[in-house]
């Protein structure tokens, strides 16, 4: 059984680039990340959505190598490559053949190894294709990886490169209501034990054990459990003690209370 | 170290032969199911194929991808030797190791822009679609590393059992050849034209295969086909699709792995090397070898057999490697003529008979991600 307790959220970000693109705004990088990031301009759209999110999480490049090999990262999508898949699809006939640019981006783990190299986490790197839900996933998975000793923290990241309208059409037809935006979430996991030890036993937020369940069951359960968001931000500008970070960005959407059952531990 | 994790049942179904004793028997005889498009007589998908030697999937005589999935699958939940009904079936739980799963049909929903064939031919609902023809109505989820995805899909059970999340994983691999696939090897340079070499001075890149494999995993029951006693995973964090030279990275993972196993590097009997045949994988990883291992324990890479099955590689591979442990033997590594990487590792070119205990698989992939699996016998 994993032993959450002892595993901290440090760190929230959430980049809804459909909410932005309906505003008419092209994603602003220095903006969304605090902190000139040109180079996420380079990636694909799905590693960019990914690569925001972390940032927003508070997440900046490891410097240390240590550090860095005890970092990891598990990623979760569920329409995979689609966009690259298309790309990568319409050069096989194109006059100058296939793209070897294009090419790598068709794998769906491309957003995890962008992530991985544009922040420098060496760790363990796991790619998901969830059947539920994806950020929920994720963290499980980071949680068992702290938890078993593979990784000190675990960034738990999701994001989707957005439909089509066909692609939405369809996506209606199989699962009513469901909409698959272009988005990046970010969950920072760390183990409490490498902490300093003022800050082991601060308030924080705490995976709940929710998490131990069927992968299918925990989204419905859920539903029903999240906090809501009010409480998430209150408890998100909590846990800035335990991280020494002060640049969470809590989004109000419907999806993040659906996802995140976390609650508050640690001894005032 | 977490409680080892058994394996309980195992299959595979390859271009070598549709079982384990078949692979393993043509195997360590030197037969290779590598051959060019002009003499190759089995179909390779839909479309034409670049000009480059593949593994002949005359072999296979897939009707489709569910298929090979559900046979091997069914094949490895009968290998398990004791009253499946013992574990709930919503306490069994489904993991998929692929880089594209349904590909012939995905291809072509993609090259005529329907994105309704390609969110129906996805990973995910290839996933769900395994779990109903298995009757598996525990967990399940897809895992896509790249050509680490087999190892990982078997790490990802490893925790699932530790943390309680089911009692058992049936954890399948498979990918097959496509032209999706193959031309985008191809426009990287990537394709051996003959067939690939791995570690021979003259390798001039890899050869593509296709594969199911599955291994069910437990942390109860009897360990019948071998046991996961460690195993680690590293990002290079470096490039896309380059390894970061001297495999810094990938030395980590392996001792990591052997710290997870608790064990030193002079236990490992035999290194199952991801051994691609490209200049820079197996110079990396000859030189990663040398540093842990040392020069005495013997590298095989079995690629020169039945090619590359990227998804389905690490799994296949896993299944290869516990048959060759009970049998003691190492197959030698085949078309190797003149070894041709900087590493001072061995090297064997046929097979030698030795008994076996603990052997280290190691796969790369895409990205810079390192996995390695340590394996040990029942």
């Amino acid at each position: 059984m994993i032993q959450t307790e002892m595993i901290a959220v440090t760190g929230f970000g959430f980049y809804d680039a459909s909410a932005e693109a309906r505003k008419g705004r092209a994603i602003d990088w220095d903006a969304q990340c605090g902190e000139p990031f040109d180079r996420f301009e380079r990636l694909d759209i799905t590693s960019q959505c990914a690569a925001v999110a972390v940032a927003k999480a508070g997440f900046r490049r490891i410097e240390n190598e240590r550090t860095a090999l005890r970092t990891g990262i598990v990623f979760a999508t569920r329409c995979g490559s689609v966009n690259a898949d298309m790309r990568f699809a319409q050069t096989l006939k194109a006059a100058g053949g296939p793209s070897p640019l294009i090419f790598p981006h068709t794998l769906p783990s491309t957003p995890m190894t962008a992530c991985a190299m544009q922040f420098y986490m060496r760790g363990p790197g796991l790619c998901l294709i969830p059947t539920g839900n994806a950020l929920v996933c994720a963290c499980w998975e980071g949680a068992t990886m702290i938890d078993i000793g593979e990784a000190d923290r675990v960034v738990c990241v999701c994001a989707e490169g957005g439909d089509s309208a066909d692609r939405l059409a369809v996506l209606h037809q199989l699962d009513p209501g469901s909409t698959m935006p272009c988005y990046g979430a970010a969950i920072v996991l760390e183990s409490r034990r490498i902490m300093p030890r003022d800050k082991q036993t601060m308030p924080g937020i705490m995976l709940r054990r929710v998490f131990v369940a069927p992968m299918d069951l925990i989204a419905t359960h859920q539903l029903e459990a999240g906090p809501n968001s009010r409480s998430l931000l209150e408890w998100f500008n909590e846990s800035k003690g335990i991280s020494g970070r002060d640049c969470f960005h809590v989004d109000h959407s419907a999806e993040l209370k659906a996802w995140l059952v976390l609650e508050k531990s640690g001894t005032a | 170290m977490p409680e080892p994790i058994n394996i309980t049942g195992s299959a595979i179904i390859s271009s070598l032969g549709g079982d384990v004793d078949a692979t393993v028997t043509r195997m360590i005889e030197g037969k290779s199911a590598i051959a060019t498009p002009a003499n190759a007589t089995g179909s390779m998908g839909t479309g034409a194929m670049p000009p480059a030697a593949f593994i002949d999937p005359a072999g296979m005589a897939r009707t489709s991808v569910m298929t090979l999935a559900t046979d091997a699958a069914r094949t490895a939940m009968r290998d398990v030797d004791y009253d499946a009904s013992c574990i709930a079936s919503e306490s069994v739980g489904l993991i998929l190791s692929t880089t594209k799963a349904d590909i012939d049909p995905l291809v072509g929903a993609v090259e005529t822009h329907t994105a309704a064939a390609h969110e129906l031919f996805s990973i995910r609902h290839f996933v769900d679609a395994l779990a109903k023809e298995l009757s598996i109505t525990g967990p399940r989820v897809g895992v896509s590393n790249a050509c680490a995805s087999g190892l990982a899909a078997m790490m990802l059970g490893a925790r699932w059992l530790i943390g309680g999340v089911c009692g058992r994983v049936v954890v399948v691999g498979v990918d097959v050849l496509n032209r999706f696939t193959t031309s985008g090897f191809m426009c990287l340079g990537a394709l051996s034209p003959q067939g690939c070499r791995p570690f021979d001075a003259n390798r001039d890149g890899l050869t593509l295969g296709e594969a199911a494999a599955v291994v069910v995993l437990e942390r109860g029951g009897r360990p019948k086909r071998g046991v996961m006693t460690g195993w680690a995973m590293t990002n290079d964090a470096f490039h896309q699709t380059a390894p970061v030279r001297g495999g810094r990275p990938l030395i980590g993972a392996l001792h990591a792995a052997l710290t997870m196993s608790e064990l030193p590097a002079s236990s490992i009997d035999m290194i199952n090397a991801h051994g691609t045949g490209t200049i820079y994988n197996d110079e990396m990883e000859s030189v990663a070898y040398a540093e842990v291992f040392g020069s005495t324990t013997p590298v095989l890479s079995m690629k020169g057999y039945i090619g590359h099955t990227l998804g389905a590689a690490g799994i296949a591979e896993a299944v290869i490697c516990l048959e060759l442990m009970k049998r003691g033997v190492v197959a030698g590594n085949r078309l190797l003529d003149k070894p041709g990487v900087s590493g001072r590792i061995c090297l064997p070119r046929g097979p030698i008979q030795m008994p076996m205990r603990h052997v280290m698989t190691v796969k790369t992939g895409f990205g810079g991600i390192n996995a390695a699996v340590v394996l040990s016998a029942p």
